[in-house]
């Protein structure tokens, strides 16, 4: 089994580096995907300044 | 009023949080990838091999930060929890919710090198041991904290659900700090004081954990403020602070 310890640290190690890489980007998608939903949906609202005819 | 509770109050509010959290994430984040870089270096190439568990000890070196923070982040969801249903401060509701993700990251990451551990040490990938059970049982109340904001529409009863359950689910950290002393554990017991001069690990193989842990805090600071951040604007998004925000971001 000794043969096989590095094995084991490198799968430790990069699962754990997969989940904090995870948990780092995650929620910047959302953060950016929310900036993009308020920018649409003040695109998609009518300006009340210039009424349309 | 006092200059430290009108700071308080000042980071409370809504823009002032977005712009705080802003600054402060990337040193959070930044300190902590050099921490962890360091340490880990330290634990996989410096540190020499353990004499009775060989090469597979170095696992510890980020198994351990994470059980801890796991433990220590439970705590401080239901410190923040407390305060927001106590004084209602929204802020505070903000990161207790914002806590519990980071927190399942961690246990998460603890369950799984864990197992990796005993594969070889242990012989088996699972075993329903006490500290084992706890720490699972631990997941699952990140996992109820999580599940309980996003079923309740209203953001206001959801988080305070989402805070009586983190204050609740508190008392299972006791549990798994001791169920190595009131139970009869497969698991070891503690081989390290961080704070007390007896500690029975050799400074040489103990220099890398204290980097890795010191990692794992910064980086749970890290990551509260930036999902602190997005749970912020979600709830805020349509102020017009949010929406100069958006605007700026184009």
């Amino acid at each position: 089994m000794e043969h096989l310890h590095p094995w084991f640290i490198a799968a430790a190690f990069g699962v754990s580096a997969v989940l904090l890489v995870a948990d780092a980007v995650l929620p910047r998608i959302k953060f950016q995907s929310l900036l993009r939903g308020i920018l649409l949906r003040e695109r998609r609202q009518p300006n009340p300044e210039h009424p349309t005819p | 009023m006092n200059a430290l509770l009108l700071w308080f109050h000042r980071t409370g509010s809504p823009p002032h949080f977005d712009r705080f959290t802003a600054r402060w994430m990337p040193w959070c984040f930044g300190l902590a990838v050099v921490l962890l870089i360091v340490g880990s270096w330290g634990a996989l190439f410096m540190v020499p091999a353990d004499y009775k568990q060989g090469e597979v000890f170095r696992i510890l070196y980020i198994h351990v930060p994470a059980a801890w923070s796991a433990m220590f982040i439970f705590v401080a969801m239901a410190v923040q929890a407390f305060i927001a249903l106590v004084w209602r401060i929204k802020a505070c509701e903000t990161l207790a919710v914002a806590s519990a993700p980071v927190g399942a990251v961690f246990a998460a990451i603890t369950l799984i090198t864990g197992s990796i551990w005993g594969r070889p040490t242990w012989g088996t990938w699972w075993e329903w041991d006490p500290r084992l059970t706890s720490m699972l049982v631990m997941f699952f109340l990140y996992l109820g904290v999580i599940a309980l904001h996003n079923a309740i529409e209203d953001r206001r009863a959801a988080a305070r659900a989402a805070c009586f359950l983190a204050l609740v689910g508190v008392v299972n950290v006791p549990v798994v700090h001791f169920s190595v002393h009131w139970w009869n554990s497969l698991h070891q017991g503690e081989t390290i004081q961080l704070l007390s001069a007896e500690s029975r690990m050799h400074y040489s193989m103990l220099w890398p954990l204290l980097l890795t842990t010191l990692a794992t805090k910064f980086w749970y600071l890290g990551s509260l403020l930036q999902r602190a951040r997005v749970l912020n604007l979600e709830n805020e998004s349509a102020q017009p602070w949010a929406r100069a925000l958006a605007a700026e971001s184009r």
